[in-house]
This record gives structure tokens, sequence and C-alpha cells, in this order.
């Protein structure tokens, strides 16, 4: 389990929360809300106050060897000064074998030797999946793993995240693609300004979608599925 | 296993070629080849080490002691140490880390890693002019002197300090082995290299520091050789040794290989003319220098 008290750190202010194993959380915001912010403390990659405990001790208190591997985070993007091939890139980032194993999960096992930075971010992403993969870490924390990623790749994403969250792992989702969280989470969190507004489940997350971007939304859940537009301005 | 024996064949055959070319006599072979095979193979090693550890620390194709003015830095500060009376060493070394110290601080100013390397560059133009300068006003040097410190000048030295420069450089492969990991993952940018279990600003003040320190030391007692620390890290790539022990191992064999092949050139080849090494290192790295510069900024499609 993971819980957090009175988090801040920028613009985040006295956040409290926790995660339960096998949950799987989305936040959700305008640009500029913390949501990634929120996610590199959780990580334990900036130096916040208050509290992050995981598994009833505080995170920063973990030396960092171990702490990555209870915490691990997929970036919004790297870049690569110098040519590193996939295959290195997860031996480097990782240090454990199986790399062919987790490439196959993600159908991807035939970029092993391309290097990374001549990827499509579609693949650059798949990768960076393959390296959490590898690590199984009990948190993880995804910055827009949707962003690059075509429709045939949702489905495994969305996969990847349920699978884990099966095996008792906790995620945490940032991404502006509400109906993509919608589907595969089971809390959201509403961040404005650096606060929370609401965390709860799917019910919550819609009474509170206009006032988190503050403008008037169309908002329809058919079969089960999540379906937003800006509301035209009513004559 | 094929690629590490042709590497040392090829160390070996210029080896070789440099104790015994124009078959000088076996007192020759023994008192000056010998040493000075050992230390030009030791510097080489030594600049290639610490150009490959500041590339990757610095996520910088282009960086390296020579061109971010940390070896000018160490020149002058020699320079400095000897008009004062005191020893070369120290002076170098106290000025480069000081230069270094400098540089870390630009960093945090410009941000880019582009920045800081213009920003050493300015920084080894300005170095360069005051060892001129230096000399000029020494009276017991002349400008030929400096020319000749500045563009890298190895003599022959004595046995007992070709053996410690040998010792110098083994001490700093083993570093470099045991730090192979935060070198690997230094250069995937801070977030990435925290995420796989390396505090990335601790480790690259450290590795940068450490990396310095022998370079320091040759340029005290050669004065500045530039290219092998762009060249051989970027060759060793190149081969498809990226990571690890391979990556080091390799940039340790080929920088000294290519120092020593410069040396061979320099002073063998062109005899009776006696360049300084440092000249045939630039005329072999200034073009992949460009090549470089022209790759990494956006020309590779």
């Amino acid at each position: 389990m993971v819980e957090v008290r009175e988090l801040s750190y920028g613009i985040l202010k006295g956040l409290s929360f926790k995660v339960r194993e096998g949950e799987v959380i989305g936040v959700i915001g305008k640009n500029g809300s913390g949501k990634s912010t929120l996610l590199k403390c959780l990580g334990g990659y900036y130096r916040y106050e208050g509290e992050v405990l995981l598994r009833g001790r505080e995170l920063s208190t973990y030396p960092l060897r171990e702490r990555v591997r209870l915490v691990n985070y997929l970036p919004q993007s790297i870049h690569l000064p110098f040519d590193y091939t996939v295959r290195e890139l997860l031996y480097a980032t990782t240090g454990v074998s199986g790399v062919e194993e987790a490439l196959k999960k993600f159908k991807i096992e035939e970029l092993s030797e391309r290097l990374f930075e001549s990827l499509s971010g579609g693949e650059k992403v798949k990768v960076l999946l393959s390296r959490l993969y590898l690590l199984k870490p009990s948190l993880l924390l995804l910055d827009e793993p949707s962003a690059f990623l075509d429709l045939s790749v949702m489905v495994e994403l969305a996969s990847f995240v349920r699978e884990a969250a099966e095996r008792g792992r906790s995620v945490i989702v940032v991404s502006h693609d509400i109906p993509f969280l919608y589907s595969i989470c089971d809390r959201f969190l509403g961040l404005k300004g650096g606060e929370p507004l609401f965390f709860g489940g799917k019910e919550e997350l819609l009474e509170s979608l206009e006032l988190l971007f503050d403008c008037p939304l169309e908002v329809k859940v058919i079969n089960g599925e999540l379906f937003i537009k800006p509301a035209k301005e009513a004559k | 296993m094929l690629k590490v024996a042709s590497a040392l064949l090829i160390v070996l055959a210029l080896s070789f070629l440099f104790l015994f070319y124009g078959s000088p006599g076996r007192e020759v072979v023994l008192s000056v080849r010998l040493p000075e095979l050992l230390s030009t193979f030791a510097v080489g090693s030594i600049l290639s080490l610490s150009g490959a550890v500041y590339q990757n620390a610095l996520r910088n194709p282009l960086a390296e002691p020579y061109t971010l003015g940390v070896a000018s830095a160490s020149a002058l500060g020699a320079v400095v140490s000897v008009a004062l009376g005191f020893r070369p060493e120290g002076g170098a070394l106290l000025f480069s880390i000081l230069s270094l110290l400098l540089l870390l601080f630009a960093g945090r100013v410009f941000r880019s890693s582009f920045s800081i390397l213009l920003f050493g560059v300015g920084l080894n133009a300005l170095f360069s002019a005051l060892i001129l300068f230096a000399y000029a006003l020494l009276p017991s040097y002349t400008l030929t002197d400096a020319l000749y410190f500045t563009l890298g000048f190895i003599t022959p030295p004595s046995l007992k300090l070709a053996l410690f420069l040998c010792s110098i450089s083994l001490i700093w492969l083993f570093i470099a082995f045991i730090v192979r990991r935060p070198v690997e993952l230094l250069p995937l940018g801070s977030e990435m290299a925290y995420f796989s279990g390396v505090n990335s600003e601790k480790a690259t003040v450290s590795l940068l520091l450490t990396f310095t320190v022998p370079v320091a030391l040759t340029v005290s007692l050669f004065g500045i050789i530039g290219f092998v620390g762009i060249v051989i890290p970027h060759a060793v790539r190149f081969l498809g040794y990226r990571l690890g022990s391979g990556f080091i191992l390799f940039t340790f064999l080929l920088g000294g290989g290519l120092l020593v092949l410069s040396q061979l050139i320099a002073r063998q080849f062109l005899y009776p003319t006696l360049l300084p090494a440092g000249v045939i290192t630039a005329l072999l790295g200034a073009p992949a220098f460009i090549y470089l510069l022209w790759r990494y900024s956006g020309g590779r499609g």
C-alpha cells in the first residue's frame, strides 16, 4: 500500500491519499496542474515535503537501488545523446536478464538491435513499458503512456496495466486521455492548481469534470464507455 | 573475443614498430624507446578514458578535458606553479579542478549541454592565451617552449616515470570498471539514471573530478594533447561496444594505441623533425570532430 501524507513540492500543496495494492489510479488535471510533478515525487526523484509511505516505510529512507526496485517510472520522453540499441538500453537500465521475453510481451522482439533514437514515439513507449515489465516494481508510475500510441497498442497498454494490478501492484497513470483512464482505472485523482479537487470513483469523476477543466462539457457513458467533448455554448 | 584479440594485436604491432623502427641499438630500445612507449600508451589511455567519462557524464559527444578547457587550465596551473618555484603537478591539479567546478557551475546557469561546451571552448581560448602570456613573461622560457607545451610534446622519460604512469593508467582503468554503471547510465539523463539506481548529480561531479586528476598529471608532464578523448570513445561505440566493460576496455586500449601511433609519426616517421604528438592527434582528430559535430547536430537524418 502507498500512503501519501501532506505532500508538498513546487505547485503541489498538502496532498494526502492512499493507494491500495492492486489498485489503478488515474491522475487528471489541466496542463501545469502538477500531475507529472506528483509522479516524480512519488518516485522519490524530487525531494518533497511530507511523507510517502511505501509498505509502511518512508520512501526516502530506502536506499536508492532498493527504492527503484519498489517504485519505477515511465517518462514522457527520453532523449539519448549517444547510440544505444534497445537491448543495451533495457539491459543498462534494469540490470536484469530476460530482455527477449519482455520484448516479446509487447510484440517488439524485432526491435532489439535497433537504435533507440531511431524508433517511433509509440515504439519508444513500448520499449519503456517492457522495461517496467522487467523490473516488476510494486508501484508503477506512468506519465502519459498513451500519448504516442496508435489504437492497436492502447489495448496492450490497457492489458499491461490491468495485469500488473491483478498481480497486486499499484499503478498511477497520468494522462489527458480521460476515456482511456476511465476504462482502466479504479479511482481518480483530480488536480487543480496543485491541490486535490476530488479523489474517488467513476461517479465522482463524472460529477467533477466540468469544475476540473473550467469549461462546459458534454459527458456520456454508453455501454460503460466514456465519451467527452466540449459542450457548445448555450444560445 | 575476436575484436578484443584484434585490438590487442594492433596495439602490439604498433608497439613493436615503435620500439624497433629504424633498427636502433639495444641500448636505445631499452633506455629510450621502451619508457617512451610505455608512457605514451599510458597517457593515451588516460586521455581516452577521461574523454569517455566526460562525454557520458555531460551528455555531450564533443566533451573532453581538452575541448572544455580543463586541460589548458592544467597547463596554465603547471606554468604558474613552476614560475612560483613549485613542482608543476600541484598547480596543474588545482587549476584543472577549479576550471571543472567553474564548468559545473556554468552548467547550472546555462542548463544546456551545448552551452556548457561553448563555455568550455571560451575558457580554453582564455587559458591558452594566458599560457602564452606567462611564457612571454618568464625569462628562462621561449615562446617555442610554450608552443610545444600547448601542443603536447612527449619526450622520452625515465623508466621509473614510465612505470609510474603505467600504474596510474591501470589504476584508473580499474576505477573505470568499478564505475561503469553510472558511466553508462548518465547519458540517459538524470531522471532515467535515477530510476535505474544512480544519483546523477553526485555521480556526475564525482566522476568528472576523479577523471580530471590523471589528466592534470599528464598535462603537467607532457602538455596538452587534444582529440584522443573525443575520437576514441566514439570509435569504440562505432565498433559496437557501448556499455560496461567492453566500452571501458576498448577505450583504454585504442586510446593508448592512437597516441602511440601519433607519437610514432611525430617523432620517428618525420625524423629529424620532431613534432609534438598533439599535432598528429589534431590532424587525425579534427576531421573526426567536425564529422561528429555534423552527425550529432541533426545531420544524421
